[in-house]
């Protein structure tokens, strides 16, 4: 059989699930589905995709923007109420950040910077994958990337400070 | 950061926000993935997939027999239409063709095709005959002298040159003896 592997499936899951469900929540109320569908549909290529990661968050944007455009046919303001409402991110211990603040924080962001830097930071693409994935050139996804990450720095900072050291 | 993008465009000008972007990313993003239904999931559709796959390349036992099937009825059709075809009907009919018979166009038809042929054919030189009347004077002294002398004394006549003083010599031996003879 030519798709792909439990082993290889199992693994993207552990490592890369959460960060295409935090993907897929820039844009529908319920990102785990879209991302379980895409691992299914991964699961049934024949032959797989040559690079399965940067597949999966193409698929996953794609699935995410269509749940979107569906929710917002059905419920727009329930919808986005539900996103508001799930959190982001785990609060842990040895975060420097606060979790909650961050979360609101990137989602202040303008669109194009915040998918820029889930894409890079939690997915690890590369900003040539990230270009793809985008429809952008390489340099944007870069600029967007820094531009992001300031914005957010001066965000958290002016709300509340770091933890820790 | 990926070695050729590192080239390219090489880390972030604030060394903060580098250290700022790890300890971003050492949040750990939220899910409420269930790892094992997924996992069934995935597998039950790749197996779903496996399945449609080789039922696309599995051979199909109906083919031939439908095939068959309809061969045998296309070849059925045509001998009932073989069969009940009617004769075909012979139909006679007078076709008129439009001849022009004019008397000049007639003479003109032969000029031009004896012209036509005596271009056509080579020109070859001919001996010349001589006149009818000639021949036919000739003819008729030939047979007086066959019917009066007989036909060996004419062979022997006609056959030897040497007893007609009034024909020219064939060569000049000939024409030798006849002058000696003739002193």
């Amino acid at each position: 059989m030519n798709n792909v592997g439990p082993e290889q499936l199992g693994r993207l899951i552990g490592e890369h699930g959460a960060a295409l469900v935090l993907y897929a929540r820039q844009w529908c109320a319920a990102p785990e589905d879209v991302v379980q569908e895409a691992f299914i549909q991964l699961a049934s290529q024949t032959p797989p995709p040559d690079a399965p990661l940067p597949w999966l968050y193409r698929v996953v944007r794609n699935g995410a923007i269509s749940a979107s455009r569906g929710e917002r046919r059905r419920r727009r303001h329930e919808a986005a109420a539900a996103c508001r409402e799930d959190a982001w991110f785990e609060a842990a211990e040895g975060d420097r950040l606060d979790a909650a603040l961050a979360a609101r924080s990137l989602d202040a962001l303008p669109p194009e910077q915040r998918e820029v830097i889930v894409a890079r930071l939690w997915g690890g693409l590369s900003f040539q994958e990230i270009a793809e994935l985008v429809g952008t050139s390489s340099s944007s996804a870069h600029r967007w990337y820094e531009a992001g990450l300031t914005a957010l720095r001066e965000r958290m900072e002016k709300n509340v400070p770091t933890r820790g050291s | 950061m990926y070695p050729r993008e590192e080239a390219e465009f090489g880390p972030l000008a604030d060394a903060s926000l580098e250290s700022f972007a790890a300890s971003l990313a050492a949040l750990s993003p939220h899910a409420r993935l269930d790892r094992d239904r997924l996992m069934y999931l995935a597998g039950q559709a790749s197996v779903g997939q496996a399945s449609v796959d080789q039922a696309s390349r599995r051979p199909r036992p109906w083919a031939w027999p439908v095939a068959c099937s309809a061969m045998t009825a296309v070849a059925a059709c045509l001998l009932a239409l073989l069969a009940s075809r009617p004769e075909p009907k012979v139909i006679e009919r007078i076709v008129r063709v439009p001849v022009n018979t004019s008397v000049e166009n007639i003479a003109g038809g032969q000029n031009a095709v004896a012209e036509r042929q005596a271009a056509e054919e080579p020109h070859v030189a001919r001996p010349e005959r001589p006149p009818r009347e000639i021949r036919t004077a000739k003819y008729l002294e030939l047979r007086d002298r066959v019917l009066a002398l007989g036909l060996d004394d004419w062979t022997t006549t006609n056959g030897s040159s040497e007893n007609r003083a009034d024909s020219p010599p064939d060569n000049y031996r000939e024409l030798l003896k006849r002058m000696l003879r003739e002193g």
